[in-house]
């Protein structure tokens, strides 16, 4: 028995049988090789005839068999690839066409087309992305030349957090795979030394020393880069006498009542983008580095046939797709639209009221993103003027905020503590 | 040819058959190889695979007579359609009712 496929490549008819002796007909078929199929009788017109199926080729040796056994046959239809040569003969273009894009497909599902990273967290998709830069995997290249094991194996070293990770295909795509090390070790923080300084001139209002000897008090007088709490803690002997100094970080929460300045200034002309209503949409396609729109040609037709000529400026919107096939088929063709819109700038000009409140806004603002950090405003004076460009509004408050940045305690510090000690 | 004689020959050939059938066993070889006996396939009660026979005697959509070797089967049943038919073997497809050995 052969299947389907191979009946189909070498074409066979479907027969009609009458006579009487079709079962020595079917016998003698036999006998010489010829391979029937599909043998079921009917009726027509009032007698037994046989429907049957059989090689084209075998076709022509029934002949003296038929005659040998008073039988007939006829041949109600053909079937299969031979009988198709003349209608593929007459769309070879489209045959051809099917073929060549079948080749193509089967040309660029050997190269990457898409990137895909799967299970990063601490690790962003753009050190990712430098990484493979620096492996030199890219979009367009071949998937063979790839080493997806060794690329692994790189980006463990490069990544210490990366506790695990797999670099594989789906169709074009390639996906970059990672664990990561989500527990994070005790941090051990090296005890070097560090004083608190003012970063602001200033009174303080508290302070709360955690760690370290505090320098000031509330309700003293302090300058910018003044120390307010000392990292080296003194050890004094049985006569209160200074024998040395042990080293810490300083820490402490200090608050202060400084002054702050404001000044913000508006312009009374402003400028505003003003569309003009002429809006080009156009599709566009890319195959590789080679892209191609109707973009050109517009502006060619604008110029030259409907001879507009104007200075104004395009807003351009791009809408780009990549083509998929079974959603894992990534390749190197993409479509979309280019949306363009014609302005141009126009300048006006607020008025009195618009920039008070424009100011006052800003003001607000500023105010409120204080408040945020935890500033307190302890007292406002604001001031709004007329200036040459526009309108200025320059104010001073007065605000208690927290205070101090760590500094290192500089190397002598000891020694200087410690004469200093000497001489009292 | 008298009676007496066509009995003696059919005697004889029903000891020869038994005697094939029985070397057969003794060797364990196929009994369809030594004494052509006709194989039969059956795959439910829808399809019937047979091999090692000589042909067709009658076909209609409600029996197929096969000949085989000394004797003929029977295939009853209805919508009975021959799927191929090859030199080597052929496949009835259908509603097969029974198959029954007609012994000459």
């Amino acid at each position: 028995m052969q299947n389907g496929w191979i009946r189909f490549v070498r074409g066979f008819l479907v027969i009609r049988i009458d006579g009487d002796y079709m079962e020595r007909f079917f016998n003698m078929c036999r006998m010489h090789d010829i391979d029937l199929w599909g043998i079921r009788k009917e009726k027509a017109e009032e007698k037994d005839i046989c429907m049957c199926e059989a090689y084209a080729t075998d076709f022509f040796r029934m002949p003296p068999l038929l005659r040998k056994t008073g039988t007939k046959a006829h041949v109600v239809r053909k079937k299969g690839l031979p009988f198709y040569f003349p209608f593929i003969k007459k769309r070879i273009i489209f045959f051809a066409g099917v073929i060549l894009c079948l080749a193509l497909l089967n040309y660029v599902t050997d190269y990457v087309w898409a990137i895909e990273y799967v299970g990063n967290l601490q690790v962003s998709d753009d050190e990712l992305s430098d990484f493979l830069e620096q492996e030199s995997i890219h979009y367009g290249m071949k998937k063979s030349s790839i080493n997806c094991e060794e690329k692994e194996k790189r980006l463990r070293e490069t990544f210490q957090n990366v506790t695990w990770t797999s670099i594989y295909f789906e169709g074009t795509k390639l996906f970059v795979e990672v664990k990561e090390n989500e527990k994070t070790e005790p941090v051990q923080i090296e005890t070097r030394g560090t004083n608190i300084i003012a970063n602001e001139a200033g009174t303080i209002t508290s302070i709360v020393t955690r760690n370290g000897v505090p320098k000031v008090k509330a309700g003293d007088r302090v300058e910018k880069g003044q120390i307010l709490v000392a990292g080296g803690v003194p050890v004094y002997d049985e006569g209160k006498n200074i024998v040395g100094f042990q080293i810490y970080d300083a820490d402490a929460d200090i608050y202060i009542r400084t002054p702050v300045e404001y000044k913000c200034e508006i312009n009374s002309g402003y400028p505003v983008m003003v569309y003009t209503g002429d809006h080009v949409r156009m599709g566009f396609a890319e195959i590789g580095s080679y892209h191609i729109d109707g973009m050109p040609v517009w502006n060619f037709i604008e110029r030259n046939i409907l001879k507009k000529e104007n200075e104004n400026l395009y807003e351009t919107a791009v809408e780009k797709h990549q083509i998929v096939l079974l959603d894992n088929i990534f390749l190197p063709v993409y479509y979309g639209s280019i949306d363009r819109k014609e302005y141009y700038i126009k300048y006006f000009n607020y008025t009195e009221e618009e920039m008070k409140e424009k100011l006052s806004e800003n003001f607000e603002k500023f105010i409120s993103g204080l408040e945020e950090k935890g500033v307190q405003i302890v007292e406002k004076n604001v001031k709004m003027e007329k200036s040459s460009k526009g309108m200025e509004l320059s104010g001073s408050l007065l605000v208690v905020k927290q205070t101090g940045e760590t500094a290192d305690i500089p190397a002598d510090i000891t020694q200087e503590n410690e004469t200093d000690q000497m001489e009292e | 040819m008298s009676r007496h004689d066509t009995k003696y020959r059919d005697i004889l050939k029903q000891d020869m058959v038994s005697a094939g059938e029985r070397f057969a066993d003794a060797f364990s070889l196929p009994k369809d190889m030594v004494v052509n006996a006709t194989l039969f396939h059956m795959v439910g009660t829808s399809e019937l695979f047979i091999e090692n026979f000589k042909g067709i005697i009658s076909y209609t959509c409600h029996s197929i007579l096969i000949k085989g070797s000394n004797v003929k089967y029977c295939v009853c049943g209805e919508c009975l359609t021959i799927e191929y038919y090859s030199n080597e073997d052929m496949k009835i497809s259908g509603q097969i009712m029974e198959v029954r050995v007609i012994r000459d």
